[in-house]
C-alpha cells in the first residue's frame, strides 16, 4: 500500500477534528513551551552578556594583578596595544563616621579609578550627575560615591563626611548602575567609588595591602581577543596576571545562567516526560475508539502497515502541531514578558527571536511524541477484522513488536544522548533521566498492584455496587488505572524532586554549613592606625585557622580589632569555600 | 464441473476466553458452488456468523480447512488475508460498519482505492446511483438513515464486483419494509454481478429465496 492512500486515509480521519485530541496537544505543548521559554530567556541572558561585554568587564580586556600594580614593561606593552588603558585598585576597608563622638564602622569594598572610567558604559547615580563632577575634590575634600546599602548603614546622607583610613571623603552620591560590577565578582562589602589619586595620603595602600589592580583595556576595532589573550599570557607567563576579555565579560555570570538554565532544561524536560505519559494515553484511548474503523478497513482489505501508516500520520501531524504550539509559546511569552524579566534581572539581557533553543525544544517535543506514541500506535496493527464480530483484541499482545520495541529504545537513547549534548553535563542528564525511567518502572509496578489489589478486593465489594463499580473500573482491562498513577505519580515525582533540590540546597546552606563552618571571619582591612600588618601571603582561611571553629567568645573578634583588624561577625552563614573572595 | 468457491473441510473453531475454551464450529463440511446463494440459519450461538468470518479470512480456523476461489485460507496470514479480500470479496454487515469520518462516496471507494483502482471515486458514484442514493454521495452516515446506511454498505460490498458476497444478517438492525428494500437490492446486485451469495439469516422467508439453506446447531450442520 502506498504512503500516499494512507495519507487520505489519515486526513478523512482527521476531518473528527481535534476532539479528544485536546490532553494530547496541552501535554506536549505545554512541555516543550516550558522548554523553549527556558532556553530563550538563557539565550537573551547570554546574548546580553555577549552583547554587553565590554561594557560589564569596562573595557574590550581586563588583566588583572594580585598585590601589585603593573609592572612598566607591563604598562608599556598595554600602551602599545591598546587605545586607552584605565587603572583600577580594589581592596576592603572600613568607612567610618564619627556621630555624637561615636565611630561608626561599616566594611565597604573600595574601588579606585582613574580619570578614564569607565571605559565602557556609564556610571549612573543619585542625584544624577557626571561621575567627574562626582569625585571632584572640593575644599580639600574629595569625593566619593557610595552604594544605598552601605550609605543606610552609617546612616549618611549625601554631602556628609566620612573616613577611609586616615583621609576624610565627602559623599557625593548614592551608586544606582555600576557599569562593571557584574564582572566584579563576590564582594565582602558594598562599594565605595573615588579616585585612586584621593587614596594617597590614606594610608590604605601600603606595602603588605591585600589588593588587586585591574588594567582596562580599549583596543582598537579590528582586534583578535584569541591572539592578544594568547600574547599577553605568552608576555606575563610567571607574573600572576589573569586575563579576562569581552568574549565573557562576566563569567561567573555566565556559568550561573549555564547551569541554572540546564537544571531548569532537565526539569522540563521531566514535565516533558510526564507529558509524554498523558500523551501516550490520549493516543491509547482515541485508538481504542477507532477499533471498529480498524477493524472494518482490515475488512476491507487493509494491510497492517497502512493502518499502522495511517495514525502514525495523523497522530504524527498532531505531534507537529503540539510542537509548533509549544514552540509558539517559548518563543512568545519571553518578549512579552521581558519588560518583567529585565526589571528584575540584575545582568544585561538581548531577548529577541531565538532559534536555537526553540529547534532544541523541538527536538525534544519531536521525539518524546514519537518514542510515547509509538508503543500505543504499534498496537493499531494487532487490530484484527473479526473484531468487528466480537472482541478480538483483548487477547492481543501487550507489547508492540520487535521492531517497534527497537525504535523506541534508539528514540529514547537518541533524547537521552542529545539531552546530555545540549546541557553539556551527561553526569546530570543521565542521573535525571536514570531517574524517570525508574520512577516510571516503579510507578508501572505500583499500577499493577493497585489492579490486582482491586480485582481481589471485588470480592469484598458484593452487597455494594458502588464500590463493586469502581474497583471494576480500576482493574478492568481499559488500563485507565495505569495511566492515572503514570500520569500522576510521574509529576508529582517531579514535583517532589525539584522541592527536594531545594530544601537540600536551603538545609545545605541554613543548616549544615554553620557546624563546620568558622564563628568568625577575618579579612584584611588596611588601615593606617593598624601596628602590626600581616604578610601579604597571608589569607582569610589562615587567620581563621588561628582561632576554634567552634569559638563563641567575643574577647578575640574585640582584640582583632582594637589592632585594626577588620572583624566579620558571621551573623549568616559563610561559604565553605572562601576562594572567589580573591584575598 | 466447475470448481466450488468454497470448499470446508472439518472446519473448527474454537476460541479462548476468560471462561476458558469454547467451541465454536465443530467440524464444518461444505462446499458451495459459483453463483449460488446460499443461506446460513440457525438459532443464535449455533456459529452462522464465524462460519461466515471464517469463511471471509476474517477468522482462522483452528482446524481443517478453509479453500475460497482456490486459494487455501487456511494458510494465509492476516496481511495476505486482507490483500485476499480484495476485488473478490464483498462483505455486508448487519450494524452498517460504515467509517463515520468519510462521506458515502468515500465508504464506497475505500474498498477500490485499496485495491488500487484508478478511477475509484468513479465506480464509487455509480454504484451509488445504482443503490438509489446518487443524491447523497456527499453525506456522512450519521446524516443518513439506517435503511440509506445500509444501501452505502450494500454499494461498497458490491463496487469491485466481488466473486464473493457475504452478508451477516443484512437486515438485522432495519425496519421490515428497510429490511425487504435492502434484501431485494442484494438479489438484485449478486444477480447483475453473478456473485456467489453466502447469506446468514434468522428469516426463514429470506433463507426460501437461496438456492440452498444450510441450518446449523450448536456448531455442527443439521
Amino acid at each position: 500500500m502506498s504512503l500516499r492512500l494512507a495519507a487520505r486515509f489519515a486526513r478523512r480521519e482527521m476531518r473528527g477534528g481535534l476532539r479528544g485530541f485536546r490532553l494530547f496537544l496541552a501535554c506536549l505543548a505545554l512541555g516543550v513551551a516550558a522548554i523553549a521559554a527556558v532556553g530563550s530567556v538563557r539565550a537573551a541572558i547570554e546574548g546580553g552578556l555577549k552583547r554587553e561585554g565590554s561594557a560589564l568587564l569596562g573595557g574590550a580586556a581586563e588583566l588583572d594583578f594580585t598585590y601589585r600594580f603593573a609592572s612598566d614593561t607591563e604598562q608599556a606593552w598595554m600602551a602599545e596595544r591598546a587605545t586607552a588603558v584605565s587603572e583600577i585598585v580594589e581592596f576592603r576597608s572600613m568607612a567610618v563616621v564619627t556621630q555624637n563622638g561615636v565611630d561608626e564602622r561599616a566594611l565597604t569594598q573600595i574601588k579606585g579609578v582613574d580619570a578614564a572610567y569607565p571605559l565602557v558604559g556609564t556610571m549612573v547615580l543619585d542625584p544624577e550627575m557626571p561621575l567627574d563632577q562626582a569625585l571632584a575634590t572640593t575644599d580639600d575634600i574629595a569625593g566619593a560615591v557610595m552604594e544605598r546599602a552601605l550609605v543606610d548603614r552609617l546612616g549618611l546622607t549625601v554631602g556628609d563626611i566620612f573616613r577611609l583610613g586616615t583621609s576624610t571623603y565627602r559623599l557625593s552620591a548614592l551608586i544606582v548602575r555600576e557599569p562593571d560590577s557584574a564582572a566584579s565578582g563576590f564582594a565582602l562589602g558594598p562599594r565605595t567609588l573615588l579616585r585612586r589619586d584621593a587614596l594617597e595620603g590614606s594610608g590604605l595602600l601600603g606595602p603588605g595591602t591585600l589588593f588587586n589592580s585591574k588594567y582596562r583595556l580599549d583596543l582598537p576595532p579590528d582586534t583578535d581577543l584569541g591572539v592578544i589573550k594568547t600574547a599577553a599570557q605568552k608576555q606575563f607567563e610567571n607574573s600572576g596576571m589573569r586575563w579576562t576579555d569581552a568574549r565573557n565579560g562576566a563569567p561567573g555570570v555566565a556559568r550561573f545562567v549555564e547551569r541554572l538554565s540546564a537544571f531548569l532544561v532537565l526539569v522540563g524536560l521531566s514535565g516533558l516526560a510526564v507529558g509524554g505519559v498523558g500523551v501516550s494515553a490520549a493516543v491509547r484511548a482515541y485508538l481504542n475508539g477507532k477499533t471498529e474503523v480498524i477493524a472494518t478497513l482490515r475488512a476491507l482489505g487493509a494491510d497492517r502497515a497502512t493502518i499502522f501508516q495511517t495514525y502514525f500520520l495523523q497522530i504524527g501531524l498532531l505531534s507537529l502541531l503540539g510542537v509548533a504550539i509549544g514552540v509558539t509559546i517559548g518563543a512568545v511569552a519571553p518578549l512579552a514578558l521581558a519588560p518583567l524579566i529585565e526589571a528584575r534581572l540584575p545582568i544585561p539581557t538581548a531577548f529577541t527571536f531565538y532559534p536555537a533553543p526553540l529547534a532544541e525544544a523541538a527536538i525534544y517535543g519531536v521525539l518524546t511524541a514519537l518514542a510515547f506514541t509509538l508503543w500505543p500506535l504499534a498496537r493499531s496493527e494487532d487490530v484484527r477484522a473479526a473484531t468487528l464480530f466480537r472482541d478480538a483484541w483483548q487477547g492481543a499482545r501487550t507489547l508492540p513488536a520487535p521492531k517497534y520495541l527497537g525504535v523506541i529504545a534508539t528514540l529514547v537513547a537518541l533524547l537521552v544522548g542529545l539531552a546530555g549534548w545540549f546541557n553539556g553535563s551527561w553526569w546530570i542528564t543521565l542521573w535525571t533521566l536514570g531517574g524517570i525511567a525508574i520512577a516510571l518502572f516503579l510507578l508501572a509496578l505500583a499500577a499493577g498492584l493497585i489492579r490486582w489489589l482491586a480485582r481481589r478486593a471485588a470480592v469484598l465489594a458484593r452487597g455494594r455496587p458502588r464500590l463493586r463499580w469502581a474497583l471494576a473500573a480500576i482493574s478492568g482491562p481499559g488500563e485507565g488505572a495505569g495511566a492515572v498513577v503514570l500520569s500522576l505519580g510521574l509529576g508529582l515525582s517531579v514535583l517532589a524532586a525539584v522541592g527536594q533540590i531545594d530544601g537540600n540546597l536551603r538545609n545545605a546552606i541554613s543548616g549544615n554549613l554553620p557546624d563546620v563552618a568558622p564563628s568568625y571571619f577575618f579579612g584584611d582591612t588596611p588601615s593606617a592606625l593598624k601596628t602590626t600588618p600581616p604578610s601579604a601571603g597571608s589569607t582569610a582561611r589562615q587567620c581563621c585557622a588561628v582561632l576554634s571553629p567552634k569559638s563563641t567568645a567575643n574577647p578575640p573578634a574585640k582584640l582583632l580589632a582594637t589592632i585594626g583588624w577588620c572583624v566579620v561577625i558571621a551573623a549568616s552563614p559563610m561559604p565553605r569555600n572562601p576562594t572567589p573572595m580573591r584575598y | 464441473m466447475t470448481d466450488p468457491v468454497f470448499q470446508l473441510q472439518d472446519v473448527m473453531l474454537s476460541l479462548n476466553g476468560n471462561a476458558g475454551q469454547v467451541e465454536i464450529l465443530r467440524g464444518i463440511t461444505l462446499n458451495i458452488a459459483p453463483g449460488e446463494t446460499v443461506a446460513l440459519t440457525g438459532p443464535s450461538g449455533s456459529g452462522k456468523s464465524s462460519l461466515l468470518m471464517v469463511m471471509g479470512g476474517l477468522e482462522q480456523a483452528t482446524g481443517g480447512s478453509v479453500q475460497a476461489l482456490g486459494h487455501n485460507l487456511s494458510t494465509m496470514n492476516e496481511d495476505a488475508l486482507a490483500r485476499f479480500r480484495q476485488g473478490r470479496m464483498g462483505i455486508v454487515f448487519q450494524s452498517f460498519h460504515l467509517i463515520p469520518t468519510m462521506t458515502a462516496l468515500e465508504n464506497v471507494a475505500t474498498p477500490l482505492e485499496l485495491a488500487g483502482n484508478m478511477d475509484a471515486f468513479d465506480q464509487a458514484e455509480e454504484a451509488l446511483k445504482v443503490v438509489g442514493l446518487g443524491h447523497r454521495v456527499n453525506h456522512y452516515p450519521a446524516q443518513m438513515s439506517g435503511g440509506e446506511q445500509q444501501r452505502v454498505a450494500l454499494a461498497r460490498a458490491c463496487v469491485p464486483r466481488p466473486a464473493i458476497l457475504l452478508a451477516d444478517e443484512p437486515t438485522g438492525n432495519l425496519d421490515t419494509v428497510n429490511g425487504a428494500s435492502i434484501m431485494d437490492l442484494l438479489f438484485n446486485l449478486r444477480d447483475e454481478y453473478g456473485a456467489t451469495l453466502v447469506l446468514v439469516t434468522h428469516d426463514p422467508a429470506l433463507a426460501v429465496r437461496c438456492d440452498r439453506a444450510v441450518s446449523l446447531a450448536d456448531g455442527r450442520i443439521a
